[in-house]
Order: C-alpha cells, then sequence, then structure tokens
C-alpha cells in the first residue's frame, strides 16, 4: 500500500463506519447520545438513589466520570476487534494493520466529541460556571485518546494471535470500571488507598476531567505528562511490532 | 535493460494449524524462483490447493515466505479483488471510492473516474443505493468496473475473467484481455484453464507438488491434459468407492 494514500483512507473509513454504523439502527446518530444517557440513568438508580452515594451534585459528578470512561471503554473494545474484523482488507492488499484500530479510534473520538459538547450544554444549563480551566480539557481528553491507543493497539495485535484476549480485556475492563472512582470520590478514601488507586491511569484521567468541568481548576500536568510518555512508548514499540509481524497475520487466517 | 519488478529467491512457505502444539508444518510452497520483467504476461496453472493463490499473496506483499526472499523493486503491485472492502449498507458509489483507495487509487483519481464506473458497470440509478439491494451480478459488476481503473505496475488476477451476464461477462472479458497485453505493465494470472493462458500470456508457470517451474506453451496444454485425465479418474474412483 502507497505510504500516500492513508491520510486519504483513514479519513474516508472512518466517515464511512460512521456513516454504516448509523444506517444500521432506526435511532441512527440519536444513540450517540441516548446511551450514555441510558447509563446515566441506571448508575444514578442505583448508586444515587438505591445505595444513597451523594457527593455534592451527584449527577454532574457522575455523568462527567460515566462520559470519561466511555471513550476509554470504547476505544479498547472497538481497537481489540479491528484486525480481526478487517480480513477482508488485508488478506487483499499488504496494509499496515494499525489502520484498523486507528479508524476504530477515529470514529469513536468523533462520536465523543459530540458527547462532549452536550455534556458542556448541561453543565452550563445546571447552573456550572465553566472557567478558564477549560482550555485544558482538550489536553485531557488527547491523553485518554493516547493512553488508549497505546492500549488499543496492543489489544488489536495480539488478538488476532490468542482471540481469547478478547474475554480477558472485557473483565479487566470491568474491574476497571469500578476502580476507576465513576461513582464515588476517590478522595473520600483514606490516603494510603489513594496512592494506590491512583496507580489507575483512568483514575487520575477522571478526576482530571472533574476538575477541569466542574471545579474550574487547571489539572496535574505532571500526572497527565507521565501517562502520555508511557503511552507513546507503548504506541512506538506496537509499530515496530506491526512491522516486523504484518506479513504473518495472513497465516493465521490460512492455517 | 532489462526492467524487473518482483523478483522470487529460494522462496519457500508452510503453513501451521494455530496454537496445535506439535502440529506438523505443511509445505506449499518450495525453492521457488522467478522474477517478473515488465511486458511480461505470466500464466500460471495448477490444480486445487497446489498454492496458486499463494503464490499471488507472496507477490502482493501480504504474505511474508518462511524462507527465501521475495523483493519488490520498488513497483506498485495489486491484486485485483471484486469486492475489496465492500460494505453492504452503503452505495455503489461509497464502496467504489472506498475501493478504489484500497487498490491504491489517489483520492482525486477516484474522484475523476467515479462517474465513468458508474458508466462502465451500467448500474444506472442504483449506483446511488446500499450494496444490499443488487444481485450477485450487479455486485460483480459494479467490482469489475472499479478494478478497470486499477493500473499497478505488476497486475495479480486470480481467475476473475468474465463476471455477471452473458454481455457483461463479453465486455469485461474483452477489457481484461486487452489489459493483460498492455505493454507498460506486468500481469499474473491464476487460472486452471490453459487454453485460456496460452491465449492470453506470453510466460508460463506451472505449480504442482510444492514447486514452480516455468513451461512453454506446448507443455502447459499437456499438462493440463493430464490433470484432467487425473481429475477424472479420482472422480471415477470416489464413485467406485
Amino acid at each position: 500500500m502507497n505510504r500516500s494514500n492513508y491520510p486519504a483512507l483513514l479519513g474516508f473509513r472512518t466517515y464511512t463506519d460512521l456513516v454504516s454504523e448509523a444506517s444500521r439502527t432506526y435511532l441512527s446518530f440519536f444513540w450517540w447520545l441516548a446511551e450514555p444517557a441510558f447509563q446515566l440513568a441506571i448508575y444514578y438508580l442505583v448508586f444515587g438513589v438505591l445505595l444513597g452515594i451523594r457527593t455534592e451534585n451527584f449527577l454532574a459528578f457522575l455523568l462527567t466520570g460515566i462520559i470519561a470512561w466511555q471513550l476509554f471503554n470504547r476505544l479498547i473494545m472497538n481497537a481489540s476487534a479491528s484486525i480481526t474484523r478487517g480480513v477482508g482488507i488485508y488478506s487483499k492488499v499488504p496494509i499496515n494493520k494499525l489502520f484498523f484500530p486507528t479508524v476504530a479510534l477515529l470514529s469513536d473520538l468523533i462520536k465523543h466529541l459530540v458527547v462532549l459538547l452536550v455534556l458542556l450544554g448541561f453543565l452550563l444549563i445546571t447552573g456550572y460556571s465553566l472557567g478558564v480551566a477549560l482550555l485544558a480539557l482538550p489536553l485531557v481528553v488527547l491523553t485518554e485518546v493516547v493512553l488508549a491507543a497505546a492500549i488499543g493497539y496492543w489489544a488489536a495485535l495480539l488478538v488476532p494471535f490468542v482471540p481469547d484476549l478478547t474475554i480477558v480485556i472485557a473483565t479487566i475492563l470491568m474491574g476497571l470500571m469500578f476502580a476507576s472512582g465513576i461513582f464515588y470520590d476517590v478522595s473520600n478514601l483514606s490516603p494510603e488507598i489513594q496512592s494506590v488507586f491512583y496507580l489507575n491511569p483512568m483514575a487520575v484521567l477522571i478526576r482530571e476531567h472533574r476538575s477541569v468541568l466542574l471545579e474550574n481548576q487547571f489539572p496535574e500536568w505532571q500526572a497527565l505528562g507521565v501517562i502520555a510518555l508511557v503511552s507513546a512508548v507503548l504506541i512506538f514499540v506496537a509499530v515496530r511490532f506491526e512491522r516486523r509481524f504484518s506479513q504473518h497475520y495472513i497465516r493465521l487466517v490460512v492455517s | 535493460m532489462s526492467d524487473v519488478l518482483l523478483s522470487f529467491t529460494d522462496v519457500s512457505v508452510s503453513f501451521k494449524a494455530r496454537f496445535r502444539f506439535g502440529a506438523s508444518e505443511k509445505l506449499v510452497l518450495k525453492d521457488v524462483n522467478f522474477s517478473v520483467e515488465r511486458g511480461q504476461s505470466i500464466g500460471v496453472l495448477g490444480g486445487n490447493g497446489a498454492g496458486k493463490s499463494t503464490l499471488l499473496a507472496l507477490a502482493a506483499g501480504i504474505l511474508g515466505p518462511n524462507t527465501g526472499t521475495v523483493r519488490n523493486h520498488n513497483a506498485e503491485v495489486a491484486l485485483l479483488s471484486l469486492n475489496l472492502g465492500f460494505d453492504a449498507i452503503l452505495s455503489g458509489r461509497i464502496n467504489a471510492t472506498m475501493s478504489g483507495l484500497l487498490h491504491g487509487l489517489k483520492k482525486a483519481e477516484v474522484a475523476r473516474v467515479l462517474e465513468e464506473i458508474k458508466e462502465y458497470s451500467g448500474l444506472g440509478e442504483s449506483f446511488e443505493q446500499p450494496l444490499y439491494t443488487y444481485s450477485a451480478g450487479m455486485r460483480a459488476r459494479l467490482g469489475f468496473a472499479i478494478s478497470q481503473y486499477v493500473s499497478p505496475d505488476v497486475l495479480l488476477i486470480d481467475e476473475v475473467l468474465g463476471v455477471g451476464d452473458q454481455e457483461f461477462r463479453d465486455k469485461s472479458s474483452r477489457s481484461l484481455r486487452e489489459r493483460i497485453r498492455r505493454e507498460d505493465q506486468a500481469v499474473i494470472l491464476v487460472s486452471h484453464n490453459a487454453i485460456t493462458l496460452v491465449d492470453l500470456c506470453n510466460r508460463f508457470l506451472f505449480v504442482n507438488e510444492q514447486t514452480v517451474r516455468e513451461v512453454s506453451a506446448e507443455e502447459l496444454k499437456a499438462l493440463q491434459d493430464l490433470a484432467s485425465v487425473r481429475r477424472k479418474e479420482a472422480a471415477e474412483a470416489v464413485q467406485e468407492g
């Protein structure tokens, strides 16, 4: 595949992915917003009403956490299946296998940006005064995307070799969801537990989303920097891995 | 000056069943040596499972050999594929664009030839409809129309001479014949049919029992006869058994 074709191909494939997905359901694009809204309703009912967890402004607190988590969850789940699904293409064209998770990342990111806009609208309506710290939001989101890309690329590259990983990844994500402080405020936990807790990069990123959106505070740059740096290294090694094993994937299909 | 586009040197390929520990490797091709030069059209004959498609996958760069090397001398290589990247829920137009891009056409090139593709495929207004409304023949016509505009240095064809109904079949095999005879590129054409190959190509390879050897047109025809006698015998043996 000619290298110069990739930008056009990435853009067009992302576009057709979004259109294709929307065409498969009656409510099409409406689902982008309905899905997080339904999740919010369920979590609010379970954690807010039944279990009575109450932090200040629980609804906004919960919504911010859910939306930040959903991006991560989606990116990784969709990326991890992407190369396996791309067999119809990579068995006919010598294409960089990371093309497939990249398309998955881009289309999920676009959906996410729409959801973020609605979240901002919701916060404004419910009386949050969004301040200058909002300027840091793109960087917080970008750090999350880079983190999800690092994990998603590796998941995508390894799943064709070991299909069982799909189940392992889903289980780990489920565990991480409960350990990322979506439904509760981590700062209420004891300091020792907190220090362990924030080894989970998603717990850090959800905290930073809330600082920027709900508290008008700039994020802890150092924490973001460490996450971005480690992720960048992982992505770099994934690119090398792809180059080394690119012509091997077809063997997994043929045999 | 010879214009070498691809060269195979001592290429061997074997496959292993996935995750069956201790599974034996199955040898598909052994010590393959040949090169492809501009202006050549190479016909490849062989039975089912002889390794013809593996040979094309190697040439396309989709598959890497276990040992030996397949060298690409900066040539653009494309495997013709009639439904590359197709998504049934999207329109013929969108699918044609996607397929063109995947076949290596630039975005501007695709945009330029879209109307011609519509015309050539004879799909008319169906071109704007989703692919799931198409018959198999219509899909093949769309796929073939796109492939008309794919012009790499090395074109790889795996038995797609003539698709669709009789009228389109004539039209498509006529255009394919013209393309195979072009001097400014090289073609590797895989087929079960020696007569077609002899008619279209100027070099011939015979793939059998993991080996690839170069043969003359006469040899190729003789080999086909031998193969069909064997197939007949095998079929009779099955019936008797």
